[in-house]
């Protein structure tokens, strides 16, 4: 909100600086930076003391994480630290549009049942956290409310039905239908979220994935909501969009601070709280500056990591089915597990799924030229 | 009327898992975002 200052240049001129897309930008950066040092050691001493740590063997690494990691001690929720960070930090810097509010929205809506898994698991020590109806609830609803949001909005009305993809100069589909838009809608935003929740399985996996891909959205923000590089790249204009810019820097200012404290060994996990809320931002955001199908390139590891987990069990079912035995692809799923298997120590793991994610990165952005 | 308020404030206290000082913070940004939706939104 902080733009609406540069209207009074005229007695302060320096103020002028806050009608810029970039200024603003490094500004959320900083300020989400900022935010997260300050908040994490008071959030994570805080939930040391009540004891917000898992506190039970995760079934899906069982030996595994008793023979490479002993995390159970480690205090989950750190998501509240990202989601604080971006929160405070676009409000203050991000001009209020349709786009923006419903970014954030998606985001709000998808923390909630995220804490609230987290919260069932390490307070109730339920292993299973919120029933599956619940969440498919909350992720029915921000859908529900995003799409109603940019359906009505004058602003985002005819834009948001437009299905645009990498490689073609022009919108595959001018006008989709509202059904179809939801049903894709809901595919990218509870797809993603669930994929970054199984890629937060080591530590700073997610986070610098999510680093990656939020920096080459908010280069895509940026394009798509300046009538001049959309023109000369022959991509959508979408205006309004350039203020997911300052959200896409926001988020990876609080992600860089998240990084800091859940760095092998980690001080804090994301947990729920942080994996489907980001998830649910990204897959929105997507679809927001017409770039749906590069989330699929630009989130490589997070396809890797949910493809592996459906072949696994897609492969166990059918090899089941025909041979009475089930078989397995990989020594575990997801595939950063059968690395660890393997005897890749966990931060080389890591290391190497951050290289593969900046190639995908790089990957995304050459769709941006290649048209 | 002031010791009412006070058992009130109490009770409060007892009862909620976060400080008055977090309680505040969390209603003031809620406002702020409430803004910022408001602003969003207009046509």
């Amino acid at each position: 909100m902080l733009s609406y200052l540069s209207q009074y240049d005229h007695a302060f001129g320096p103020l002028r600086l806050l009608q810029y897309i970039t200024v603003r930008s490094v500004g959320a950066a900083v300020t989400a930076l900022l935010i997260g040092f300050v908040v994490g050691p008071v959030m994570i001493r805080r939930f040391r003391e009540l004891k917000f740590g898992h506190g039970y063997i995760d079934e899906r690494t069982g030996a595994l994480g008793a023979t490479y990691f002993d995390k159970k001690h480690t205090p989950t929720m750190g998501g509240l630290i990202i989601f604080i960070a971006v929160f405070f930090s676009s409000v203050l810097w991000a001009a209020p549009n349709v786009w923006t509010v419903v970014a954030l929205f998606v985001y709000t809506a998808l923390t909630v049942p995220g804490w609230r898994d987290d919260y069932l698991k390490v307070v109730h020590k339920n292993k299973d956290g919120i029933k599956s109806w619940e969440k498919i609830g909350w992720q029915s609803f921000a859908t529900v409310m995003a799409l109603a949001i940019l359906l009505w909005h004058p602003q985002s009305h005819a834009k948001i039905q437009e299905l645009w993809v990498p490689f073609f100069k022009r919108a595959v589909l001018p006008a989709m239908p509202p059904a179809l838009l939801l049903v894709l809608i809901y595919l990218w935003i509870v797809g993603f979220s669930n994929a970054i929740n199984l890629t937060d399985g080591l530590d700073g996996l997610a986070v610098g994935c999510t680093i990656t891909v939020a920096l080459v959205f908010g280069i895509m923000a940026y394009v798509a909501g300046n009538s001049i590089y959309s023109q000369y790249l022959l991509i959508s204009y979408v205006p309004g969009t350039g203020e997911l810019t300052v959200v896409c820097s926001a988020l990876i200012g609080a992600c860089m601070a998240f990084l800091w404290y859940n760095s092998h060994p980690a001080e804090v996990f994301m947990g729920d709280t942080g994996s489907l809320a980001l998830g649910g931002l990204i897959g929105v955001m997507a679809f927001m500056v017409h770039q749906p199908l590069t989330l699929v390139i630009v989130g490589g590891v997070f396809v890797l990591e949910a493809g592996s987990v459906i072949l696994q069990v897609g492969w166990f079912k059918y090899t089941r089915r025909r041979t009475g035995t089930g078989r397995r692809l990989f020594l575990m799923a997801p595939i950063h597990h059968h690395f660890q298997k393997k005897g890749w120590p966990e931060t080389k793991v890591v290391l190497r799924f951050w290289i593969l994610s900046l190639g995908f990165a790089l990957a995304g952005l050459a769709t941006l030229k290649l048209r | 009327m002031s010791a009412m308020i006070k058992a009130l404030k109490n009770q409060l206290d007892a009862r909620l898992p976060f400080s008055r000082t977090t309680l505040l913070i969390v209603a003031l940004w809620a406002c702020a975002f409430a803004t910022f939706v408001a602003l969003g939104l207009r046509p």
